[in-house]
Order: structure tokens, then sequence, then C-alpha cells
């Protein structure tokens, strides 16, 4: 049998345009800090003729890049406190002194485009101390805060110009580093970061220890203790080597949960997922979460575990992720991995606030 | 949740100051950081927010912006 396919296309210039605009406009909708990374462009070259422009070219700049950053941890992170930031400017007719004594609230000054860079790091510091991870930072110890707090800035001007991270490292980190304890846990950060486990572990666990302790008698000491241990323990899983037998569940007085790396050919191929759920199944009753984690490729048995006891467990998935990871050889070298996790959360938790 | 971050441009600072009543205080070199004591100036004034029914204000030295880092989580202002 013989096919002849004979396709005419005839699109005229409108045609296209109005499909490439709506495509743009798709796109933009879904990415909203990716419109504001445009106007701020767009603003940039306006400003030159328009000074009127470098308002929304500092606006919509720093939003760009805080909210590009927020989108990734929330991806990562659950019950997060903020999705979005916005950058208000202050109109000074609008103030009135008794008005803002009573009812004012912090007022960062921003000084012009051409000292971006600059409101770059006041910005991202304000916005991490003023507004980042509340919730998870709740609770913990000054220290512990403001490690967090220097990681997460860190993270967040890593990706920006040189001279930007330059800024923040000379101002302001190396001071805070000097802090033994600060640069320890910073240190601890940056590993477990390395293997992907920073946010949707770490930030995840202390997330629902905020949720968990809002409205119950706490104790600051077994808390600092408590999220000492996980640093630790996460820092520990980091150095762990390909196939070593090193990861025990992490059963604290307010974190209870279980890593588990799915990933063995040899088990997948001749055990199956039995040996997986049977171990599942055995887990404490107070279990809370369970962080299923494997190359990319073992996505589709790691599914598979998860749903063949998901009720037996009483486990509702959260969340599930692509991400790279840098994990360490047999010899202890570092290599790149595409790696995949599943989250599900026990659906006896109680939660006084979300 | 979206949450607002408070700025003002430089263009606009002057007026903000004399709106506040810290123009010329601040003209005259009365004001100083609640961090670290410097005599505050149009040129190292870094925030300023209200606390016990007066205005505090900040400089911008990376000191006294740790400084503020820090008491914004304590005293969620």
């Amino acid at each position: 049998m013989d096919f002849n396919f004979n396709f005419n296309f005839n699109f005229s210039f409108w045609t296209v345009t109005t499909v490439t605009l709506l495509g743009l406009f798709i796109y933009y909708m879904k990415n909203p800090e990716k419109f504001e990374k445009l106007i701020a462009l767009i603003s940039k070259y306006l400003k030159i003729i328009f000074k009127k422009f470098d308002y929304s070219y500092i606006k919509f700049d720093l939003q760009g890049k805080i909210n590009d950053y927020l989108k990734k941890v929330s991806k990562k992170v659950k019950h997060i406190d903020i999705r979005k930031i916005n950058i208000k400017w202050i109109r000074p007719e609008d103030q009135e002194i008794k008005d803002y004594i009573e009812n004012g609230e912090l007022i960062i000054r921003l000084k012009k485009g051409e000292n971006q860079n600059e409101n770059i790091v006041i910005a991202s510091m304000a916005f991490i101390s003023c507004a980042f991870l509340k919730k998870a930072k709740s609770y913990v110890s000054k220290s512990q805060r403001e490690s967090i707090d220097l990681y997460a800035c860190y993270d967040l001007l890593k990706e920006e110009k040189s001279e930007i991270l330059d800024q923040f490292v000379q101002d302001f980190m190396k001071e805070k580093m000097d802090d033994i304890k600060i640069a320890e846990y910073f240190e601890k950060y940056h590993e477990v970061d390395k293997v992907g486990l920073f946010y949707p572990v770490f930030i995840q666990e202390l997330t629902f220890l905020g949720e968990k302790v809002f409205a119950i008698k706490r104790d600051s000491q077994k808390i600092y203790e408590e999220v000492t241990s996980l640093t630790n323990y996460l820092f520990k899983y980091s150095q762990r080597k390909l196939n070593e037998e090193t990861i025990s569940d992490f059963n604290g007085h307010y974190c209870k949960f279980a890593l588990r790396i799915i990933g063995k050919k040899f088990k997948i191929d001749n055990l199956g997922k039995k040996t997986y759920t049977n171990n599942l199944e055995r887990l404490p009753k107070d279990f809370e979460t369970v962080y299923l984690i494997g190359s990319t490729g073992n996505k589709e048995f790691i599914g598979e575990v998860f749903n063949t006891c998901a009720n037996r467990c009483n486990l509702l998935k959260m969340t599930d992720e692509h991400y790279k990871a840098k994990i360490k050889d047999r010899n202890g070298n570092e290599f790149e991995v595409d790696a995949y996790m599943l989250i599900a959360r026990s659906n006896k938790v109680v939660v006084y606030h979300q | 949740m979206k949450t607002n971050l408070n700025v003002v441009h430089d263009n606009d600072l002057i007026d903000l100051l004399k709106k506040l009543k810290l123009f010329e205080k601040i003209q005259m070199g009365q004001l100083k950081c609640k961090f670290t004591a410097t005599v505050i100036t149009f040129q190292n004034l870094h925030s300023i927010f209200p606390e016990s029914g007066d205005i505090k204000l900040v400089c911008n030295s990376p000191e006294a912006i740790k400084k503020l880092s820090e008491y914004i989580n304590e005293h969620n202002i």
C-alpha cells in the first residue's frame, strides 16, 4: 500500500504573529517572575530617556530575582509562608507622622538604578529576614536562624553577577562566619544542599516543626538539640558513599521521618518492591514523613512502592520532584546524578496552623 | 501569599523625611543609628521603622544591617 500525503501550509504573517504572541502570553502567565524580568529589561533602556522608568526598573528587577528564587524553593518545600514578594514604593504624600508611628512598617531606602547591585543585596537581606521561612525559623535558636538566613541569602545571590555575591560575602558573610557555630551550620547546609536535601528535607522538617509546636508547650532547649541533631543527621547522609548502608530513621521528639534510598539494582531486580514495602510497613505508627529517594530512572518503581503501601501506612503523597544531586562514589569523589524524590506524609499528623 | 517589602526611592527620600519630621534633625546631625550610634546623614541612611512611639533610623554600615536583620527576626517589625 502506498500513502501519499501532501500538506500545504499557508500561514499569513498575522497568523504567525498571533500564535507567537499567544505563546508568549501563556508562557508569561505561567512564569510571572520571567515577565517581571522582561519589564525590568525594557525599563532599564527606557530610563535612559525617561527618568520615571528608574522606579519600574528597580522594582521589577528585584521582584523578578527574588520571586524566581521563591518559585524554586516553593517547588521543594510545602506549606511555605509566602510565594511572592511585592516591592512597594512608599509615596511621601501618603505618609502622616502619627499614622506611621502607630501603624507603620519598616521602610528600606533604595538607591537609584545605577546602584542596583547594592539594592539587590540590601533588598535580598531584608526579604530573607522579614518574610522568608518565618514558620521554619519561628522556634529555632539565634545561631540556627542566622545561619539559615545567611545560607538562604547566599543561595539567592549566588546565581547573580559575581560582584553582587562578592559584595554580600565581603560586607556581611565574612564577619558572620567568624561565629564558629554559624560557620559550622553553614558548611553543613552546603553539603546537605549538594545532595539536594537542604530545602526538601531540612527546611521542610523545620516548617513541619513550626506548624506543630505553634500551639503546644515547647521546650526551647529540646528544639535546639533536635535541630542540631537534624542538621548532623542530614550532614552524615550527605557524606555517604555510594551503596553505603548508613541511613537510619530520624526519630526525634518533634520530627519523625524516614529516608529510603531506592536504587540498588540487585534489590530492585531480584527482590522487587516487596522488600521496600515490607520495610515501610514496619515503620513505627507515629512516623510522620517518608522521603523516597532514587535515580530518575527508578521513578516508576518508586511510585509503585508508594502506591502499594500508601493505604496500609496511612501515607498521602505531598509532592515529588526531579533534581540534580552531587553524591560520592566509593572513593569519596563527587559525581552528579539525576535524582528523584517522592515525599509522603502521614494523614494522622495533627497540625495547628498551616 | 504575597508580602510587601516597603521601599523608598532616593528621589523621594527627602520628601518622606520632611513628612515624618526627620529632615531637619538629620540635617543638624541630631539623629543616631539605633544599632551603632553612628550619626545619620542623608548619605548613610539605610532604613526607618517605628518603635515605642518614635521613629528609629538605621545606618548603612554592614554591622547595622546585620543587627537589623537579627532585630527583625526577634521583634517581627
